[in-house]
């Protein structure tokens, strides 16, 4: 105790001295590897603020890159949009020449599932909207490229959808390029089998099937699956035609119920659009 | 506690400042061989009013700066710098008066001090090789380093209007 008095209250100055040559002595007789190493780190440490300067350098250029390239999209996409506009109301002409009914366009009513069924083969899930939300049974749900079911059971809160995978909700698809119609049917897992197409019609690996909404069951035009195998069989009539669907079906935690289709109108839809771009800003 | 901190930061920033200067400009670009040690500049005018402990710690500190550009003689100027910035404090506080003359001949001694610690060091106290260095260089160092040290004190106190004193304080 009297020497740290004696050292670093009497002569603290000269204590300090003599520990800084100390120190420094010794950092000049460390092994060559040494000295690199405690210069790498203390450079490194002094640097950093440099370094994360030059990092907010490096991410501004970079996001100015990305903002030019948005640019481009953006303008790319609004020719799209205006080309796109002009065919909807040619269609939508065409369609009143032909005394077809008018398109709808639908709501989609966004949700969690919040549970799934605990019977593997009986493939439902539980969603977190129900009739206080406005779900009806019967009401199409999708993910978020494609069908994944159809409500059947609605509680206040909640609702169960039982997905395409449960063979008791069969769904009537259309090839997207052919037009061929089959039934769909499921296999295993996210697997299933495109029934009722003959041996010689035009379905082909990697189209695209959408729902035909025949029946009712389902709106038309929405992506189901893609064919991953499509082959004669030897003596048989139909094709032996499989799909993957467009839903990973056993990981499904955000889903959309698709809500009454609404006649297609392109000033409601623009006024909904710039809600939602004035809530964003 | 947040003057220390402010004054910590000054100095770090006038170091590297002066360490980008002499890496720069300073080096090489002076008749005669030899060049100004700026951060040996920085070390004089901030222990001429400090005690002898902060006189230490700082010459350590800036010495071991100047050592991470030559990680072979890392604590070299550690070393150098703390055994001068002693001195520099304990004669420039203690014993000679505040006078340009004596004030040029403190910092021209100090950087043939510090020269002899290096020289001793990077020669491996060969005498005929430290002689030899010391004479063809080390003595327009100085003088360069002595010169612009009162340079810049001179500016310092114009701009501030404090006087740097030796003995503490402004």
């Amino acid at each position: 105790m009297a020497i740290f008095s004696f050292l670093f209250s009497k002569h603290l100055d000269k204590s300090i001295l003599v520990i800084s040559i100390v120190v420094s002595v010794l950092l000049l007789g460390l092994e060559e590897d040494s000295k690199m190493t405690t210069v790498r780190v203390v450079s490194s440490f002094l640097l950093a603020p440099v370094e994360k300067m030059e990092k907010n350098f490096i991410d501004i250029a970079r996001l100015q890159q990305e903002n030019d390239k948005l640019r481009e999209i953006v303008a790319a996409l609004y020719y799209e949009r205006g080309k796109l506009l002009q065919f909807e109301s040619e269609k939508k002409r065409m369609r009143k020449l032909l005394n077809f009914r008018m398109d709808s366009y639908y709501r989609f009513l966004p949700c969690e599932v919040i549970s799934m069924s605990s019977n593997r083969f009986y493939h439902s899930v539980t969603i977190d909207r129900g009739s206080g939300d406005g779900v009806v049974r019967g009401m199409p749900v999708s993910g978020y490229r494609g069908i994944a079911g159809r409500v059947t059971q609605v509680f206040p809160s909640s609702a169960r959808v039982l997905l395409i995978s449960n063979k008791s909700l069969p769904v009537s698809c259309r090839d997207g390029r052919s037009r061929v119609v089959g039934i769909l049917k499921w296999d295993r897992g996210n697997l299933f089998t495109l029934d009722y197409v003959g041996s010689e019609e035009d379905v082909m690996v990697g189209d695209t099937l959408l729902t035909s909404g025949l029946g009712k069951v389902f709106p038309r035009g929405f992506q189901v699956g893609v064919v991953y195998q499509a082959k004669k069989v030897e003596g048989r009539i139909s094709k032996n035609v499989r799909v993957v669907s467009m839903v990973d079906l056993g990981r499904l935690e955000e889903l959309f119920v698709i809500m009454s289709g609404e006649k297609w109108d392109y000033r409601e839809i623009m006024r909904e659009l710039e809600e939602l771009k004035s809530d964003a800003e | 506690m947040k003057e220390n901190i402010f004054y910590i930061v000054r100095i770090f920033f006038v170091s590297i400042v002066a360490f980008i200067l002499q890496i720069t400009v300073v080096n090489g670009r002076w008749p005669g061989g030899g060049s100004p040690d700026l951060l040996f500049v920085i070390v004089l005018l901030l222990v001429l009013d400090k005690g002898p402990v902060t006189a230490v710690v700082v010459g350590f500190l800036l010495g071991f700066f100047q050592d991470l550009g030559n990680a072979s003689f890392l604590g070299m100027n550690a070393l150098a710098n703390s055994i001068v910035a002693y001195a520099v404090s304990r004669l420039g506080r203690d014993y000679l008066p505040d006078t340009i003359i004596f004030r040029i001949s403190l910092f021209f001694m100090a950087y043939l001090v510090k020269s002899i610690i290096i020289l001793n060091i990077t020669e491996a106290f060969s005498p005929i090789r430290v002689i030899s260095f010391f004479f063809r260089y080390s003595f327009l160092s100085a003088l360069y380093t002595a010169v612009i040290a009162i340079f810049v004190w001179k500016l310092i106190e114009l701009v501030s209007e404090r006087v740097v004193r030796p003995g503490g304080g402004y």
